[in-house]
């Protein structure tokens, strides 16, 4: 690492409100990345006939195994009811929150959105199908954040290679490349949008879907980011730098990607909290209007537009909101810290 | 007016899921989303070129006259004295009052749309709307009308009808006092003009002008006020078909190309209680329908204690939430409350509704059941297996939704032909939700190695897995309800929710694999030929979105079509549900047994609420507004008086069955 960058690392972590905001982040985003272990309707261990069963991450286990009379999956709740009898030598062992974010569960005589209760787990509610809010949050909140986080490398892939090589070789390339860059401007996003959704053909499975979703995200953001670059690969090209590497022979792909991105690098650093933040919110935005992720994926947009539709129930509004605010929150504060510790002004060097 | 009905639902039908949320009669039908989505048509949405109109020269306007030189075997002229001589009249006078004497007229009937309406054309581009059903088809009189409680037809705009034997010509005779809004008298030369209106490129509606001139064969003048109306095939009940309402002549005139635009925010006179008048129109913000000044039919035994406000306003609430909030202060006298939230929780919780201020009702109606259900489409992979067809059936939890997610509040629905009386399959039942008979029949077909996920593979290692496509809205939940419990059954349900107007172009492309949807039907008897026969299937643009293809059931069908006797007509049409049902290329949903509101005290109803056949409140017109009562309860809304507020169900026409 060079030492311009430990500076500047050095620098974030004395930014208090921006360091904390990174760990908080970081930690969220772990407990997320593990949240089979501790929300799911799979059990973590059961223990059947002297057996040990591991079912959050095998393959499904059908009720017979278990010894119950049905051939789908086990209803590990029930067993671990079943097996709770005295002198049953079998247990389970379930998550701290024993619902799934796409299971339904009913209660006689009630009908969901069931409120907030410590006593049957529910501990943020139901949504209006009876499937765990909290349980949706959390896995919405990690299919978003990855969708978010796959959105932003694509984009600055493209944005970095057409804006350096815009801002590097300028001229006709430059020119034309900016028109075109005005003309796609002007697709309205959502259109295209709302016309892949429906051309897709029905036997396309859900992550090609996703996958496609992603592929005109990127080409409808790849632009602004690309101005950014191309102005910064403009300003730097007609540094001495530059000049004496080209002097020495090295070719347009050796500068762009030794020299030039190195230097400008503080721009795309700077530029990532903001990115990700608007990729979750795009995405809640777009599953909110329903031309998102397809149903019953968990999503963030999804949990606000029945949250709003049911005013009634305002639990599942307000957890979604306060979940929100502080994933944006935090990322912003990440963004700030970032961006002040590398401030080119404070330090910047050449190479 | 049923030929309208069915023009409405299947020219543009998509369009109504997305304004599903109608005001017909005064919000009678708002919030009744789930119900509503529903209305969508049996009829054909081909829309073939027009017959006649198209091969003229489209774009030079043809005056009427010489419309009608033009087509003499469709415009036909005759004198008084070519009436067929044995005629028998009839005018099904003797029918029961069905309205309230005790209703008194006047006051304002004061509801909401979620969407201003973006025309008030009656036909053409965009003109099928939800607010349509106000302007037209609960207020447009006919020549004759279908009696809401026996099912028979009335005399309405016609003094008397005649059905010739051939069972394809209906001759009427107009009432003398028949007007217009504008006070014109309505003329045999309106009923003309229908056609040449009906067949005009100029309307820019296909469906219509394919609909005027492929099923009618002409029409016959015999005075200004006695003419013929022709089918082109015999129907068992003709005046089904034969009843139509005019279409103003002095209004209109010559068309001229510029139609569409030209009209867009002009109403045609009516021959309806209600019009709309241009300084009640506020553009996005509200609309205004007026009683007409001394309507013809004031005193039709009929028409009598009926459309009894003074005026309908409407206002544009684009929020449900909101005009439930405004509702709730008065606003708004009536809102509908079918979705189960706001019957339950939503309501149970405010102080008017407490407080006996606001009361709600529920009635249950019989009348033709929308066809909701999963409409499999044989042309995709493995689909085409009968096995496999019958599996999924019995892998959707229709109960558990129904119990669970409605609430025990609806109703399963057994076949295509729900609802039509006599035309129901009397015994025939949906298949139950069983897995291990799904699995059976799966594992018949091949599907029988449970994979890693629980879902089914065959011996090629394909996965049984299917893509549902369904509109965005309410039925994407119950998609969800039916894909947990199928997987118990090792089935996979993608769903594919898509933007209304997008899945019924996928649905009517037939690119789908299963489409959960349902198609609005109507009286007088289920249709097979559009759904079912092989004409229609493997073609983009036709009902029969299974592409059901079968020589046997084909058969069936064109002997079902040609029959024009009821008891024969009857036997075909148990014999072809029993056909579908053995096909399982649809599985029936639920419907709802009938329609919930709340009203404000002041709003008053009949001794039985309403009638069999209604869809909402206010769509007979038969309630009336007590204008005292409004201003004493408004009054009395800040202090603490209470009222009997027990839930009014009126379950004469409940079905029998729990």
């Amino acid at each position: 690492m060079n030492p311009i960058t430990r500076r500047r690392l050095q620098h974030f972590r004395s930014l208090k409100r921006g360091y904390w905001s990174f760990l908080i982040f970081a930690a969220i985003i772990l407990v997320a990345a593990l949240a089979e272990l501790w929300i799911n309707q799979r059990a973590i261990v059961v223990s059947y006939d002297g057996r040990l069963y591991f079912p959050t991450y095998a393959s499904q286990y059908s009720g017979e195994e278990f010894g119950q009379d049905y051939p789908y999956e086990a209803n590990y709740r029930a067993l671990k009811e079943q097996f709770a009898a005295p002198g049953n030598p079998n247990w389970v062992l379930m998550p701290l929150i024993p619902y799934g974010p796409d299971e339904s569960v009913y209660r006689e005589g009630s009908f969901p959105p069931y409120p907030p209760s410590a006593r049957t787990q529910h501990y943020l509610g139901t949504d209006p199908l009876g499937r765990d809010v909290l349980a949706r949050l959390v896995y919405g909140f990690r299919i978003a954040l990855g969708f978010s986080l796959g959105l932003m490398a694509c984009t600055y892939l493209l944005a970095i290679l057409i804006g350096c090589a815009m801002g590097y070789f300028g001229g006709w390339f430059d020119l034309t490349g900016q028109r075109l860059m005005e003309i796609w401007t002007n697709i309205p996003f959502l259109y295209v949008v709302i016309i892949l959704a429906s051309t897709i053909p029905p036997a396309v499975g859900a992550p090609a879907r996703i996958g496609a979703l992603l592929a005109v995200m990127v080409i409808f953001n790849w632009i602004a980011m690309a101005n950014y670059m191309r102005t910064a690969a403009y300003r730097e090209r007609a540094r001495d730098y530059i000049a004496a590497a080209r002097v020495i022979g090295a070719g347009p792909l050796r500068i762009i990607f030794r020299h030039l991105l190195p230097n400008t690098l503080s721009i795309v650093v700077t530029f990532i909290p903001f990115t990700v933040v608007a990729g979750i919110t795009a995405l809640t935005a777009l599953d909110f209007l329903g031309f998102g992720i397809p149903p019953p994926t968990p999503s963030w947009g999804e949990l606000l537009q029945q949250g709003t539709n049911r005013l009634d129930a305002p639990w599942i509004v307000a957890s979604t909101f306060v979940a929100m605010v502080v994933v944006l929150t935090l990322v912003t504060f990440i963004g700030e810290g970032i961006r002040e510790a590398f401030d080119p002004k404070k330090f910047s060097y050449f190479r | 007016m049923r030929s309208f009905r069915e023009a409405l639902s299947a020219g543009t039908l998509a369009l109504l899921p997305l304004l599903l949320l109608t005001a017909c009669g005064g919000g009678g039908d708002a919030a009744d989303s789930s119900a509503s989505a529903e209305e969508e048509a049996r009829e054909p949405a081909t829309a073939g070129p027009p017959a006649d109109a198209a091969d003229g020269e489209a774009g030079a306007p043809v005056t009427p006259a010489e419309y009608y030189a033009e087509h003499p075997e469709f415009f036909r002229e005759a004198n008084p004295e070519d009436l067929p001589a044995d005629l028998s009249w009839e005018d099904g006078m003797d029918q029961p009052v069905f309205a309230s004497p005790e209703a008194v007229r006047g006051g304002t009937l004061r509801s909401f749309l979620l969407n201003f309406p973006p025309t008030v054309r009656l036909v053409g581009p965009d003109s099928n709307h939800s607010f349509r059903s106000a302007l037209l088809d609960d207020n447009a009189v006919s020549l004759v009308a279908r009696h809401p409680e026996t099912g028979r037809f009335f005399a309405a705009l016609a003094e008397e009808w005649a059905v010739l034997p051939d069972q394809q010509t209906v001759v009427y005779r107009l009432r003398e006092d028949a007007t217009f809004s504008d006070g014109e008298p309505v003329r045999t030369e309106d009923f003309f003009y229908l056609f040449y209106f009906m067949q005009s490129p100029h309307i820019q509606a296909p469906w219509y002008n394919n609909w005027y001139s492929t099923e009618y064969n002409g029409i016959t003048r015999y005075d200004d006020r006695t003419f013929a109306i022709h089918l082109s095939t015999p129907k068992p009940e003709p005046l089904e078909f034969a009843s139509v309402r005019p279409v103003p002549a002095h209004f209109y005139g010559t068309l001229q190309p510029d139609w569409v635009p030209g009209h867009q925010w002009k109403f045609e006179p009516t021959t309806g209680p209600y019009e709309l008048l241009p300084e009640n129109i506020q553009h996005g913000r509200s609309l205004r329908l007026t009683r007409v000044e001394d309507w013809w039919a004031n005193d039709h035994k009929f028409y009598r204690h009926r459309f009894n406000p003074a005026a309908k306003h409407y206002a544009i609430v684009r929020d449900l939430n909101i005009a439930f909030e405004r509702f709730k202060k008065g606003e708004f006298d009536l809102f509908g409350l079918t979705l189960p939230e706001y019957w339950y929780e939503r309501s149970a919780e405010a102080e008017p509704f407490q407080r006996g201020l606001i009361r709600k009702a529920v009635f249950y109606n019989q009348r033709p059941r929308p066809s909701i259900g999963l409409w499999i489409n044989e042309d995709q992979g493995y689909l085409a297996d009968p096995l496999i067809r019958r599996g999924i059936a019995h892998a959707m939890d229709f109960d558990r939704v129904i119990e669970k997610h409605f609430r025990g509040d609806y109703a399963r629905l057994q076949g295509t032909s729900d609802g039509f009386g006599a035309f129901t399959h009397p015994d025939l039942a949906a298949r139950p939700f069983d897995i291990n008979r799904a699995r059976e029949l799966f594992a018949e077909a091949g599907f029988d190695q449970p994979g890693p996920d629980g879902i089914l593979r065959n011996a090629d290692g394909d996965r049984l897995s299917f893509t549902v496509t369904v509109s965005q809205g309410p039925r994407e939940e119950v998609l969800q309800i039916l894909r947990e419990e199928a997987r118990k059954a090792g089935l996979e349900l993608n769903i594919l929710s898509l933007e209304p107007t997008s899945a019924f172009k996928q649905i009517l492309e037939k690119q789908h694999q299963i489409a959960f949807s349902g198609w609005n039907t109507s009286l007088p008897y289920p249709r097979y030929w559009e759904g079912f026969h092989s004409a229609n299937a493997g073609r983009p643009q036709t009902n029969n979105i299974t592409n059901t293809d079968d020589p046997g059931l084909d058969a069936l069908i064109e002997r079902y079509r040609a029959s024009t006797s009821r008891e024969e007509k009857i036997a075909l049409a148990h014999q072809l549900e029993e056909r579908v049902h053995e096909e399982a290329v649809f599985i029936p949903g639920y419907y709802v047994p009938f329609y919930r509101v709340a009203y404000w005290r002041w709003i008053h109803f009949p001794e039985h609420f309403d009638v069999r056949l209604s869809q909402g409140a206010g769509q007979y017109g038969l309630l009336w507004i007590d204008q005292e009562e409004r201003s004493r309860i408004l009054a009395e809304r800040r202090g603490d008086s209470t009222y009997e507020n027990d839930v009014l169900v009126y379950d004469r026409y409940a079905p029998d069955q729990p």
